[in-house]
């Protein structure tokens, strides 16, 4: 709207709207209205080397700094380096049983997740596009309905309720059965803690698969069908794929999760790296610190090249539009990872 | 070429009847538009020929072949009758030959090297010879869409569907997916579109039906119903439409 | 609807195990009551703490990382690359064995110390809990389009401003669902507390099972099953409660995949 003169109009700030607006010189800045007039910053401030430098730098710097520090505070006597070289081959072999115990119910709820989470992911519901005289007639949402019941009150159960908890509820349930029980070398309380952590697990795994399948989107699910797959083709070309693909993170993270989770078996006995550094280390040979230093390289040293070996995998191997974007960048909460992967058993409520 | 017949086709989503008895006919080789205010079950007409929605009642033919039939395999139907989806609906993991080739394999039980063969023939009709290898993500909209047009023609179908294939698509490339279009119907090929492209229709279209309210309100060649509609709503809808 | 399925399965385990544990003792589940709420709201009392300070922490943490600066993303991606990849328990116990240590040849009565020790225990919690916040918060501030920064920086308000009113309103709920999943982790994370000598819920079920031990056998398992429920009623209702913030700041439009 142009006032007189073919000058822009005011702003509603100014006091008078009824008074005709005096026709401003060209090039000038109209006046706030306090009167002042206020310079717009045309300088851009140009990022300095610190703002600029790639994250190659930072983790350099950090990892180098870090290893420094451990020197560091050695050498200032917080805790004998000598001490922790000599011992810490003792730990190797508790870590490899906390591997084994991790490992192992990790592939085996893998297993079971799998099928679980293809329950979760297809939650009975009759379904609309079918024919209303099929509808029916749906008789196999009488048999969908209790396994999915089962499944979702597992899920539910053991996502709610801590480790701990679990675990003592095995445990007891073990000892109060067979107490003496001993299979392949190990004793019923290695047993009761495999079976916890085994539990334990599939539960968070079958929500990561469930999340998976059904990230895969409807609309190719469209696509398949229009060309003919039947729905067993299309599960096993089209959905499973992608699911694959995308479960990759969630499922590291889990693993992570999956090896501290096995320390908590450390307080009934069973003797991994925690049990280990803590039993040997801090009380028999009175060295806290060096305890945890030791506990803190062997946890570091697995946990962060398992993570950043994965993303440069995933990086790697991306396919253009497949999946989550960089995982520097969260995006669905599903699979919400970034950077290092150990988030907590990345499933949904 | 074949035709496809819809006698009192009927389907309800829950409280909603959204297809109200549809009849319509489509003869070998002939090009029918089907236009109308969104929401009037367009796309549901469409998913109900091949089978995609199965209708509450009614019956739909394509040449003496009741598809309504529950004897009827509901795969060897989208086999004869290709789709083309307003989201393209590629598969993501897959390359572009990957694409086209699968339903080949599998579905039809082709062997690799035929599938390959129909895959590039397919790809180079719409043009996209030259993308192969890549993966859907890294083509453009209208290129995804040539490509999700040439994994239907594999199959080698009697008859082709699309649900308004250019309206998720910039300008430039709505141009390159109609031409494709049209050169299919001049080869012959049984279409049913369902378009907001009433140039496209005007052209191309042996036939236009208006959609309303989950009924055919009228239908006629593409003069009749542009520029000389009888029916009120449909002379409403062309005024908002052709401007 | 699956907490419907989860509430049926969970009913029906639960009337069972009463039936076949309970109805003969059912005054021993009864007088189990008492002694686990007390647990119970001692549990709660230190997730306030935790979640409150995780929290804040956890978000300075995470806005850092999203920074310019260098090196307060190095430090902050060192920070949360250590308290990932530890175990809380190491975390707990070790803090507080420490603390003990450190603390022994000092003047402090030993009361104080030991109270000190068992809250290091939180302290260590609440890093832990603080690295997994700081990735949650980062992750939603980067979630937020780029468009949002330019076109605030198109009517000229500046970068550090456009943060608190641009980008955080949006990564707050862009971030909520996770940030529940987190709350709920680390209410059961207070569980390893007990191992210190915390007597909140789960070390109170450890005493009490020891007593039992006397009196009913099975008694620890009925103990154990119910401590389970307790968490889990904490959890259910968090995360609805997020939930419930989530529909109550939900902006159309703005939505994380679900």
């Amino acid at each position: 709207m142009l006032g007189e003169g073919g000058a822009p109009r005011p702003t509603e700030s100014l006091p008078s709207q009824d008074a005709p607006t005096p026709p401003l010189p060209n090039g000038a800045v109209p006046p706030t209205p306090s009167g002042r007039t206020v310079e717009p910053r045309h300088v851009r401030a140009t990022p300095s080397w610190w703002t600029r430098a790639p994250s190659a730098v930072y983790i350099a710097i950090g990892v180098t700094g870090a290893i420094g520090l451990f020197f560091a505070m050695g050498a200032l006597g917080y805790y004998s380096i000598p001490f922790i070289i000599q011992n810490l081959p003792q730990g190797f072999g508790p870590v490899q049983t906390s591997l084994e115990f991790t490992t192992y119910t990790f592939v085996i709820g893998l297993g079971l997740a799998m099928g679980l989470g293809l329950v979760r992911a297809h939650p009975p519901r009759r379904d609309p596009a079918a024919s209303r005289k099929r509808r029916r007639s749906q008789l196999s949402l009488l048999w969908r309905w209790p396994l999915y019941g089962f499944a979702s009150g597992y899920v539910a159960a053991i996502r709610g309720t801590p480790f701990l908890v679990q675990l003592q509820i095995v445990y007891l349930i073990v000892i109060f059965t067979s107490p003496r029980f001993e299979f392949a070398g190990w004793n019923a309380a290695y047993w009761a803690g495999f079976f916890a952590l085994l539990i334990n697990t599939t539960g968070y795994q079958t929500e990561a698969i469930r999340g998976g399948v059904q990230s895969v989107e409807a609309g190719q699910i469209e696509g398949a069908k229009a060309v003919g797959l039947g729905r067993f083709q299309t599960f096993v070309r089209i959905t499973m794929p992608q699911t694959l693909r995308l479960i990759t993170l969630p499922l590291t993270n889990e693993w992570i999760s999956n090896f501290k989770t096995a320390t908590i078996l450390s307080y009934i006995g069973v003797f991994e790296v925690f049990d280990w550094s803590r039993t040997n280390i801090a009380l028999t040979d009175a060295r806290p610190i060096e305890a945890f230093v030791m506990l803190t390289i062997f946890y570091l040293v697995i946990n962060v090249s398992l993570s950043r070996v994965i993303t440069f995998v995933e990086r790697v191997r991306r396919i253009p539009g497949l999946g989550s974007p960089i995982p520097e960048v969260g995006v669905s909460k599903r699979i919400l990872g970034a950077g290092i992967l150990t988030d907590r058993h990345g499933g949904s409520g | 070429m074949s035709s496809i017949r819809v006698r009192g086709v009927r389907k309800s989503f829950g409280d909603l009847e959204v297809l109200r008895g549809v009849d319509l006919d489509i003869d070998p080789g002939e090009v029918l538009c089907v236009v109308g205010p969104s929401g009037s079950g367009k796309s549901t007409l469409l998913r109900c020929i091949n089978l995609l929605v199965m209708p509450d009642e009614g019956e739909v033919y394509l040449d003496s072949v009741a598809l309504t039939d529950p004897r009827i395999r509901p795969e060897w139907v989208r086999q004869q009758i290709g789709m083309v989806f307003q989201s393209f609906n590629l598969f993501t993991h897959l390359t572009v030959k990957r694409n086209v080739m699968l339903a080949l394999r599998h579905a039809k039980k082709v062997d690799r090297a035929t599938a390959e063969k129909t895959a590039i023939y397919q790809l180079t009709r719409v043009g996209l010879a030259d993308k192969l290898d890549a993966y859907p993500a890294q083509l453009s909209g209208g290129q995804q869409q040539r490509v999700a047009i040439a994994r239907a023609l594999a199959m080698d179908p009697k008859a082709m569907l699309f649900d308004e294939p250019t309206s998720a698509l910039d300008p430039e490339s709505i141009h390159e997916v109609l031409a494709v279009m049209g050169r299919l119907a001049q080869e012959g090929m049984t279409m049913a579109v369902v378009t907001h492209e009433m140039g496209f229709a005007k052209e191309v279209a042996d036939r236009v039906v208006f959609f309303d309210g989950g009924r055919v309100l009228e239908e006629g060649s593409p003069e009749e119903i542009f520029d000389r509609a009888g029916h009120e709503r449909t002379q409403a809808f062309m005024k908002k439409i052709l401007r | 609807m699956v907490y419907g399925a989860a509430g049926t399965i969970g009913g029906i385990l639960f009337l069972l195990e009463l039936g076949y544990l309970h109805v003969y003792r059912l005054p021993f589940a009864l007088s189990q009551v008492n002694p686990l709420l007390s647990g119970f709201y001692l549990t709660l009392e230190v997730v306030v703490t935790i979640l409150t300070f995780g929290f804040g922490l956890g978000f300075l943490i995470g806005w850092a990382r999203t920074t310019r600066f260098i090196f307060l993303r190095g430090l902050g991606s060192i920070y949360v690359d250590f308290f990932r990849s530890m175990p809380p328990i190491a975390l707990i116990f070790f803090a507080s064995l420490i603390g003990a240590i450190e603390l022994k040849g000092s003047n402090i009565n030993p009361y104080e110390v030991h109270n000190i020790t068992l809250w290091l225990g939180v302290v260590a919690l609440a890093l832990h809990t603080a690295a997994y916040q700081a990735e949650i918060v980062r992750a939603g501030i980067l979630s937020v389009p780029t468009g949002q920064t330019e076109a605030a920086d198109a009517v000229g308000i500046s970068r550090f401003r456009s943060m608190f009113v641009v980008v955080l309103p949006q990564a707050f709920r862009l971030s909520l669902p996770a940030l529940g999943n987190e709350f709920s982790s680390s209410i059961k994370d207070t569980s390893l507390l007990s191992v210190i000598g915390w007597l909140e819920l789960s070390g109170i079920a450890f005493v009490q099972t020891s007593l039992a031990f006397k009196t009913y056998l099975y008694g620890s398992l009925v103990i154990w099953i119910m401590s389970g429920f307790l968490y889990f009623v904490v959890t259910y209702i968090v995360t609805r409660t997020v939930r419930g913030v989530e529909d109550l700041y939900k902006v159309p439009g703005l939505e994380v995949a679900r």
